[in-house]
């Protein structure tokens, strides 16, 4: 789960109430290798930044629950 | 199998009503279904009520017991469904099994749902409770976002349609001028609507429906009753769907297409043994202006990725071959969420009986709704013949 590619995504602008102090950010469906799909906070968004459709991020697992960043 | 049919319909008008009781709305609405029917209090047998967020945006829970208080229905039995945006169609779709069941003859199903007195920032947190909360809402999901994923992902494997969007958000705008119950009575240019700040790209403003308070109730009956009682045209449930997926978005094999609505419509449409060509028009959930065309894709009419030429075609127009959301939609007329899936057969059994007045469809015999709850996890698809 180290590489998993990006399988869609939303840059959020409007969030939830736990959110509010994040936005903008990206929140997206990333797939790895063996095509597993899992939800993930990508940390490291700033507009202007090209993020597309089976771009690559990194993850790890912290706790048992991946953190992942551009 | 036992027929059974709509014989009265009532709603509020929708709108942001931050000052209106949950009891009033109900009142308002149930009374006018119940007057609309012809029969008496005595005769209803039951209540099923569908509300999504009481707990969460009002305090309130056990909404059964609040109807049958309200409009004076003594001891009946009563139940409170819950299926996202999708309550009232859940509601709807018990009544219908109470009386196929032969165990009731007549009953009544409603929605309400009261959103506008919060800030906009609780109401989508409220509204995330329909996404897996831990796993997904956790993530950052919002509804917003939710739909936004998918739309990207369309735009991947088909084409970008963010201007046909726009055009779903202006044809919804224009119908909802002539729905004296629609919330936003106001026309929107196409080059406004695509200009709107964004809220989850590629969703903006407008790609998104609305925050609604509102009520809608209809009074089901066995088709044999019906004729006795209605004073109005019959009309028949010809079909009735209701099908399932996985809760979470990234659990769904396919976030294009909506496997939950595709089963619900092949469920319709082969119980009332008709073609997706049958339907005259239908009501269908736009939660977001991306889910109208997915929508109109799963329920055949249109090849899928093509949903978005029929749009710019000017196919589902009110005056077009495929009129959809003549009411204004989830989008126009607007979204109480709870009371939605009623408000779409309000709408449909309105055009049915021919009294949809400025807005009344030349060709209206057979209509269809269709209401999805959360993300395409619950789907209702029902079809309706005037006699």
């Amino acid at each position: 789960m180290e590489k998993p590619i990006i399988y869609s995504f939303a840059v959020v602008r409007s969030s939830s109430e736990q959110f509010k102090d994040k936005t903008p950010y990206v929140t997206a469906i990333l797939e790895n290798e063996a095509g597993v799909r899992f939800p993930a906070l990508v940390e490291g968004y700033t507009d202007g930044m090209e993020v597309s459709i089976g771009q690559t991020v990194k993850c790890q697992l912290i706790d048992g629950k991946p953190s992942c960043c551009f | 199998m036992r027929s059974v049919s709509v014989i009265g319909i009532g709603e509020t008008k929708m709108g942001k009503y931050p000052n209106r009781s949950i009891r009033e709305m109900i009142q308002e609405a149930g009374g006018a279904a119940i007057t609309d029917s012809g029969v008496e209090k005595k005769d209803i047998q039951a209540v099923y009520m569908g509300n999504f967020d009481g707990a969460y945006l009002c305090y309130q829970n056990h909404f059964g017991p609040m109807v049958s208080e309200v409009l004076g229905l003594g001891n009946i039995p009563t139940v409170r469904t819950e299926g996202a945006c999708a309550s009232g169609g859940l509601a709807f779709r018990m009544g219908y099994l109470g009386i196929l069941s032969g165990l009731y003859d007549i009953v009544l199903v409603g929605g309400v749902e009261k959103m506008t007195h919060q800030p906009t920032e609780t109401v989508t947190t409220g509204v995330a409770s329909a996404m897996d909360f831990e796993l997904e809402a956790m993530c950052g999901m919002t509804f917003p976002a939710n739909f936004a994923m998918i739309a990207k992902r369309y735009f991947h494997e088909y084409r970008n349609i963010k201007k046909e969007m726009g055009m779903c958000a202006v044809n919804a705008h224009k119908n909802a001028c002539l729905n004296p119950d629609a919330q936003m009575k106001k026309e929107f240019t196409l080059e406004k609507v695509l200009a709107a700040d964004l809220i989850a790209d590629p969703l903006s403003l407008f790609d998104c429906s609305l925050v609604t308070d509102g009520a809608a109730f209809v009074v089901l009956a066995a088709s044999d009753i019906a004729e006795k009682v209605c004073k109005h045209r019959i009309v028949d449930l010809i079909g009735s769907g209701h099908a399932g997926d996985a809760l979470t978005l990234y659990a769904k094999k396919k976030i294009t297409s909506f496997a939950a609505a595709k089963a619900a419509a092949a469920q319709a449409y082969g119980q009332a043994d008709l073609r997706p060509a049958d339907i005259d028009f239908a009501e269908v959930h736009d939660c977001f202006t991306i889910t109208q065309i997915i929508n109109t894709e799963d329920l055949g009419f249109f090849e899928h990725g093509h949903g978005a030429d029929a749009v710019a075609e000017g196919i589902t127009a009110r005056d077009g071959k495929k009129p959809i959301n003549v009411s204004g939609g989830l989008k126009a007329k607007g979204h109480p969420i709870g009371a939605t899936g009623i408000s779409q057969i309000y709408e449909v059994v309105t055009q049915l009986r021919g009294e949809a007045g400025e807005r009344q469809l030349k060709k209206a015999d057979i209509g269809l709704t269709h209401n999805l709850g959360g993300t395409a996890a619950t789907a209702l698809v029902n079809i309706f013949k005037g006699r």
